[in-house]
């Protein structure tokens, strides 16, 4: 099937040509830099606490990189995030029915706000930046009827379950790797390799018999079901609830997925990618943390390595283009 | 086949209006809910104050008009960015006297011009998404301004003329709605009339079909990025002498509205075709729902749902683009084939 180039197995692609070539170098080059900072980076302590406070723009960024794959964008994940949020903070409660109630709710949510955003977008035709961007009001909207002001109660199990580390290993690296994993069940079946096809030419895809609209739709579903856990693990980390807390989430992931070798016209890159490229992203203002850099630099600076980035991405991509013949 | 239609200058008028028409019908139909509610709503003298406000949004969506009619994904998330940066260094030169106008415009509009140029540099001849690429450049400007101002508030106030300007009236009418309609008129022939206004379509409608033309497509491209930076330097300076002062974020709040009120105005966000009197009404459907939704006091949330659901609904009626399940009711959603 055209456009759905998908390898299966490994080998034949040199690793020089693989879509994870250059975040992971970015990556490698920022943990350098910041180890050389911040001594004791790789301290178990240190590896655990930076990976439970980054993994909420990681597991955002993984649920956007799958939508930009099918050829879409949303910019409500963020504003998602805070309804998700507000749910958790509104519902839960002492009692245990009371919490499985409230993640219940809160997945149903989620799942809602990704059926909504592809109906719009894949079935009313609407283009997804303008949809979700209308979107992204309402779901702000009901997570501040549901919490005006910031604050509220969640039960601290999430929070002590959050911060729980078996052996080694912590459990948000746990979440990710599970992440991680149902996206590699998923992209090795018909819905990913569909996801792929559609996001790299809808017509041609169309052409060969997928149902372009419900590839896309799907998409948004599975998106969102990372943003449930993005939003999970930010409620855990900050145990209330805050309608404005996930604002940052929806551009930021955008950057992560860019830098993350994505690219934005979709059907080309690596989910993976885009979780190293949130993890780039977070690193550096913890970089710009220990580098003693002023604060008031930091949203400079951060700008600054996106367009680096995504300068090397695309200088790095020219030619292997022309290599691969394709 | 039906008989072929003939473009008679009415229908041909009419295609061309009938959009912005809608937009307008729709304002007017906001005016009259309002009015119903409180009588003050429709009075002529608050209807002026809401185009007044409407007018700032509406400089900023012209400099995101320009750069999405050129087309290939075109968008420029720096306008609030630029116009921020346009009030702070235009109060900066001002110092609050009006013998710096000249020289403030001057500065306000070569770095308008040189941010919008190096969005132009990366989107077009390095071929980077506009998406990102402008998001980046509003965070490297947002913290330029940011460490220019050391985080603190910019004190530096507007002058006596600019807040004239901005603020004062002329027989009763707003000079900002004034300045408005000189734009909107001026946008009209350059854009319809002017070689450059008929490249920028051509270039957004077909690149190839442009190119064959002898239109230097990268060239022009980097060229519309950077009359947009200069539009949204410019328009700062506007917003500095309305509200008097100049602040970090002075600018933000536009940038998604000004996609919004494009699109709401019936431009298609792939590029090539829409108006200014187009962007002229989605901006003031956008001013007027949202005075709307405080007059009826339901606060900040219930305003967020309606506002949501009523761009979802605006984009349903007449922003809808092409799909590959073209051609079916909902796109084929009853349909059962499987995916």
């Amino acid at each position: 099937m055209k456009g759905a180039r998908v390898s299966r197995g490994k080998g034949r692609v040199p690793i020089r040509d693989s879509a994870l070539f250059l975040p992971l170098l970015i990556f490698v080059l920022i943990v350098v830099v910041n180890a050389l900072v911040q001594p004791g980076l790789f301290r178990p302590r240190i590896v655990r606490s930076n990976t439970a406070s980054f993994a909420p723009l990681i597991l955002v960024a993984a649920g956007q990189a799958i939508i930009v794959l099918s050829g879409s964008l949303d910019l409500s994940v963020g504003a998602g995030m805070s309804l998700i949020n507000c749910v958790f903070s509104a519902m839960m409660h002492e009692s245990a029915t009371s919490s499985a109630l409230a993640l219940l709710v809160g997945l149903a949510a989620a799942l809602g706000m990704g059926l909504v955003n592809g109906l719009a977008v894949a079935y009313l035709r609407l283009p997804s930046l303008i949809a979700t961007f209308a979107s992204s009001a309402i779901w702000f909207g009901i997570a501040l009827l549901l919490r005006p002001q910031p604050g509220g109660f969640v039960t601290p199990w999430v929070s002590s379950f959050y911060y729980l580390s078996v052996g080694p290993v912590a459990l948000p690296l746990l979440i990710l790797a599970v992440g991680l994993l149902g996206w590699h069940l998923v992209k090795r079946r018909r819905l990913g390799r569909y996801i792929y096809a559609v996001g790299s030419n809808e017509e041609a895809a169309y052409d060969s018999g997928v149902d372009a609209s419900r590839v896309k739709l799907w998409a948004y579903v599975l998106g969102w079901a990372f943003v449930f856990l993005a939003a999970f693990a930010v409620t855990a980390q900050m145990s209330s609830g805050d309608a404005y807390m996930g604002n940052p989430f929806t551009l930021n992931s955008v950057a992560a997925v860019v830098v993350g070798g994505i690219s934005l016209a979709g059907g080309k890159g690596k989910v993976l990618g885009a979780m190293l490229g949130a993890a780039t992203l977070s690193l550096v203002i913890n970089v710009i943390y220990y580098a003693n850099v002023p604060s008031v630099y930091q949203e400079f600076v951060k700008g600054s390595i996106i367009i680096v980035a995504l300068t090397l991405t695309i200088l790095y991509r020219r030619p292997s283009r022309r290599a691969v013949g394709g | 086949m039906g008989a072929t239609r003939i473009d008679t200058p009415g229908r041909l008028l009419w295609r061309e209006h009938s959009k912005a028409l809608a937009s307008f019908g729709i304002v007017a139909l906001l005016i009259a809910v309002g009015g119903a509610i409180s009588s003050g709503f429709a009075s002529s003298g608050h209807i002026l104050m809401l185009v007044k406000t409407g007018a700032f949004l509406g400089f900023l969506s012209l400099a995101q008009l320009i750069v999405i009619v050129s087309g290939n994904g075109g968008i420029d998330l720096s306008v609030g960015a630029v116009a921020s940066v346009g009030a702070v260094v235009g109060a900066a030169v001002l110092h609050g006297n009006d013998g710096n106008i000249a020289a403030s415009v001057a500065v306000v509009a070569a770095l308008g011009l040189a941010i919008g140029l190096a969005n132009g540099l990366m989107v077009s001849f390095l071929g980077l998404p506009p998406l990102i690429v402008t998001l980046a450049m509003a965070s490297v400007v947002n913290g330029s301004i940011y460490i220019y101002s050391k985080g603190l508030a910019v004190s530096a106030t507007s002058s006596p003329f600019l807040k004239l300007v901005s603020n004062g009236t002329a027989l009763g009418i707003p000079n900002a709605i004034l300045v408005w309609v000189g734009v909107t008129a001026l946008c009209g022939l350059v854009l319809k009339y002017t070689k450059t206004g008929i490249k920028l379509y051509g270039v957004g409608a077909n690149e190839t079909a442009a190119t064959l033309k002898g239109v230097k497509v990268p060239l022009f491209r980097f060229w519309v990025y950077g009359v947009s930076g200069l539009v949204s330097a410019i328009s700062g300076l506007l917003l500095l002498g309305y509200i008097g002062t100049a602040f970090l974020d002075i600018g933000s709040r536009y940038v998604l509205p000004s996609v919004a009120a494009v699109t709401i105005g019936g431009v298609s966000i792939q590029g090539g075709s829409g108006g200014y009197l187009q962007v002229v009404a989605g901006t003031l459907v956008l001013t007027v729902l949202g005075a709307l939704l405080v007059s009826l006091q339901t606060g900040e949330a219930g305003r967020q749902i309606v506002l949501g659901l009523v761009l979802l609904l605006l984009l349903a009626i007449y922003g809808r683009q092409h799909s590959a399940n073209r051609g079916r009711f909902l796109g084929g959603l009853f349909r059962t084939r499987r995916a």
